[in-house]
């Protein structure tokens, strides 16, 4: 259905009035993904935590929504995650996945976190990139594909990843992480070495250090994407790798979509 | 256009820098994992006349999810639990008592 374009072209394409449309819009598809994949996860915790008679741990204003709502609420988002990714309505999609999601962050303290709190954001700076220009609904139905996006929200989106895993990075640097007690929490085989979940520690550190920067470089980047997929600690070690794995590894596969968008930019 | 991109970015770092003083505990912060979710060590105190051994994990018993480093559990869950448990007199939350108010 999509005409897949050499990614190469992209770079050449940037100039200064708009970014090449295609990485964009994969890092749209890939937020979608993420949707999915975070929804599949916060689910069951959302219906458990809105049945009658189970502790809530509201804000000081917090939607009156109850246990009816819950299959409601997924159904919309699932749906609106498959829309972007698809790319049909992209804008009203999108905009609709970063409320819902806001939603669902303001239902109870206990939902908070921190990916979905980067997904909502997300979705919002991708609504304004105009990440629908290529490889989706929209796209077909105008006659073809826009070439280029908004440079700004895709500079912002950027920057908002390396803010992510830079200041990650340096929370980490605290006595409880340097211990490696969070990692033997996170840890799925049982009483491992205690040096050794200190070096996984810090191997950790270092993964984010190195990706704050490296996805910003040509001659980093594909290096950086590979230890983002395959050498990450949590991935192999933690209870619930598999998640932990698609959601560092995507959002380094959406900061590149929006270096190789970027093009000359990503070189600073 | 300018002015919300340097806006956005100021917001994101200035909060960052906020979380920094206490790491994972602070939301629109960023520390993923940097600490690990601990709940508080809460007992149910019964009346003398009802028999009714100590319980273990009490916090944890009453949660659906694990619990959450940023979530202030000794203030939120003893009322809770008081209603949850009609015969409770008291908890013992860390080194407090919270009275069960009938």
């Amino acid at each position: 259905m999509w005409n897949a374009a050499p990614s190469l072209a992209a770079d050449s394409t940037a100039d200064r009035n708009g970014e090449p449309s295609r990485p964009v819009a994969l890092a749209r598809i890939l937020v979608g993904i993420a949707a999915l994949l975070q929804i599949s996860a916060v689910g069951p915790h959302l219906t458990k935590l809105l049945a009658p008679g189970a502790f809530r741990a509201p804000y000081a204003i917090t939607p009156p929504i109850g246990a009816a709502w819950t299959p409601i609420m997924i159904c919309l988002i699932v749906a609106l995650a498959v829309a972007a990714i698809v790319g049909w309505h992209t804008r009203i999609a999108l905009a609709g996945l970063a409320a819902m999601i806001a939603l669902v962050l303001a239902l109870d303290q206990q939902l908070y976190g921190n990916d979905l709190y980067l997904l909502a954001l997300e979705c919002f700076l991708l609504c304004f990139a105009g990440s629908g220009a290529a490889l989706s609904l929209d796209a077909r139905r105008r006659g073809g594909a826009s070439d280029l996006v908004e440079r700004w929200p895709v500079l912002l989106l950027k920057i908002q990843l390396s803010i992510v895993y830079a200041f990650t990075a340096i929370a980490k640097i605290n006595p409880q992480f340097l211990r490696g007690e969070v990692m033997q929490a996170a840890l799925r085989f049982e009483d491992i070495p205690s040096q050794l979940a200190v070096a996984l520690s810090l191997v950790s550190i270092g993964v984010e250090c190195f990706l704050a920067v490296a996805l910003w470089f040509h001659v980093t980047r594909r290096t950086a994407m590979l230890v983002a997929s395959c050498c990450t600690p949590r991935f192999w070690c933690c209870s619930n790798g598999a998640l932990s794995w698609s959601r560092l590894s995507w959002r380094c596969w959406l900061s590149t979509c929006c270096s190789r968008a970027c093009g000359q930019a990503s070189t600073w | 256009m300018t002015a919300f991109c340097v806006a956005y970015v100021a917001v994101q770092i200035v909060l960052s820098i906020r979380g920094l003083s206490n790491p994972g505990r602070l939301r629109f912060a960023w520390g993923m994992y940097a600490v690990a979710g601990s709940l508080p060590t809460i007992d149910i105190v019964y009346p003398a006349a009802y028999a009714r051994p100590m319980e273990p994990d009490v916090a944890e018993r009453f949660l659906v999810m694990r619990g959450r480093p940023d979530v202030d559990y000794e203030v939120l869950l003893p009322p809770y639990i008081c209603a949850a448990v009609p015969a409770a007199e008291a908890l013992h939350v860390e080194r407090r008592t919270f009275p069960c108010r009938r």
